[in-house]
């Protein structure tokens, strides 16, 4: 073996690594040890494997690269056959496309402002549940993240001081809704709902307006690319002092 | 629901490992989590189909070497230049990273890579893998693999020897 056919076959070889040892690699490492410009070469070598090795083993992993492979297999993955049966699938595909036409087809006024905020607030008036029940906002943001729900809604200073109780995931025209459930001073619930500003039609402006619905008052405003509407039982002087 | 577990399991034992293979192999980490989601959607797709549980790992390495190689052929088709003499790209004292930007220096030379030989210089660093295991993950010959490997180092070694080339600076 010359020294040239050795810093070849040497090229592959790792420091350390028993499972690399072969007939070929002894002989180069042989030739090392007697050919002092080799080993020279050889010292050199190996450091820059270890150094090559040190810099990509430890590449730096984004810190929230779980949630996010998470967040895409979930919207991406097809849900096993026994969670779908076909009966299923389509008597609730009637009993859904019945409910959608009574509620949105007339008029097509069922993408409006007016119609969402109205939903929103029978929602909470008739029935609700939190999916999530915690005071971390932080835990809140990762639930709807991986939800598919708007996570990264921002909280104006009055907001941001109510504590906060838990969170939803509702839906709205096949857009998820964030509903964000915020503590009062009367010990009721402010609810907070986000969804993606291109899921309604006529959205309010940057300026809070505020509205009786039904049985609650509520503001709705609209800031980057959500639209919000905050929900209270609560007299509309009470519900300004938040903004 | 054990779906569910089984995804997240397999995400926390090989996102890290995958992340750092995809981020060798494209040099871009936006590039790199794309591709480590897109791994772990084809294994809730087809992983079903692995018959041994002890292979899910290199199924995974297998399957975004592939995902990878797909993309950038409908990127680009790029020219393979033969190598000529291996031995004389071997550089008479081969250097040494040292700091961070020599760090950064041996990513982008990775990166610059003949794609040929940037997935198995990558594992070969990466996972510790054997000769073998490279060769099954990336479905060629052990003597293909060595050879790559050894072609590889050699232009790495090269590359990051040489100062970077004016296009390259000039376009930063």
């Amino acid at each position: 073996m010359t020294p040239a056919e050795a810093r070849l076959t040497l090229a592959a070889w790792r420091p350390g690594h028993a499972s690399e040892r072969d007939p070929a690699v002894n002989d180069a490492l042989r030739l090392v040890r007697q050919d002092p410009e080799l080993r020279l070469w050889f010292e050199q070598h190996a450091r820059f494997q270890r150094a090559a090795a040190d810099t990509l083993q430890n590449l730096e992993v984004p810190s929230r690269l779980r949630e996010q492979i998470l967040a895409r297999v979930r919207v991406d993955a097809p849900r096993p056959w026994w969670r779908q049966p076909v009966l299923w699938a389509a008597a609730a595909s009637v009993v859904l496309l019945v409910g959608l036409s009574l509620w949105w087809m007339p008029g097509d006024r069922g993408a409006t402002f007016d119609t969402f905020r109205s939903r929103m607030v029978r929602t909470v008036i008739r029935q609700y549940s939190m999916d999530i029940e915690t005071s971390s906002m932080a835990e809140v943001r990762q639930f709807l993240a991986r939800h598919q729900a708007p996570a990264d809604y921002t909280l104006n200073p009055g907001l941001s001081r109510l504590p906060v109780q838990g969170a939803g995931r509702l839906s709205w025209r096949d857009r998820a809704v964030a509903m964000v459930c915020l503590g009062a001073t009367n010990q009721s619930t402010h609810f907070l709902f986000v969804v993606d500003r291109a899921a309604v039609k006529t959205p309010p402006g940057p300026v809070p307006e505020f509205a009786p619905v039904s049985q609650l008052m509520t503001a709705s405003w609209t800031a980057g690319d959500h639209v919000y509407v905050l929900a209270a039982s609560t007299s509309l002087e009470e519900l300004r002092l938040l903004f | 629901m054990d779906d569910q577990l089984d995804i997240e399991t397999l995400v926390d034992q090989h996102q890290a490992a995958l992340y750092r293979f995809a981020l060798s192999l494209s040099h871009n980490e936006s590039d790199a989590l794309d591709l480590v989601q897109e791994t772990f959607c084809l294994w809730m797709r087809k992983g079903g189909q692995l018959l041994d549980r002890g292979k899910v790992k290199a199924w995974l390495f297998t399957t975004l070497h592939r995902e990878f190689l797909g993309r950038r052929r409908r990127l680009v088709r790029f020219p393979h230049h033969e190598l000529t003499e291996v031995e004389s790209e071997l550089p008479e004292i081969p250097p040494v990273p040292a700091d961070q930007a020599d760090r950064e220096r041996l990513l982008e030379c990775l990166a610059r890579l003949d794609p040929v030989f940037r997935a198995p210089v990558a594992l070969f660093y990466l996972e510790e893998y054997a000769y073998q295991d490279i060769a099954s993950i990336l479905d060629v010959p052990l003597g293909t693999v060595k050879s790559r490997i050894s072609r590889g180092v050699a232009q790495l070694q090269e590359m990051f020897h040489r100062p970077l080339e004016p296009s390259r600076e000039a376009s930063r």
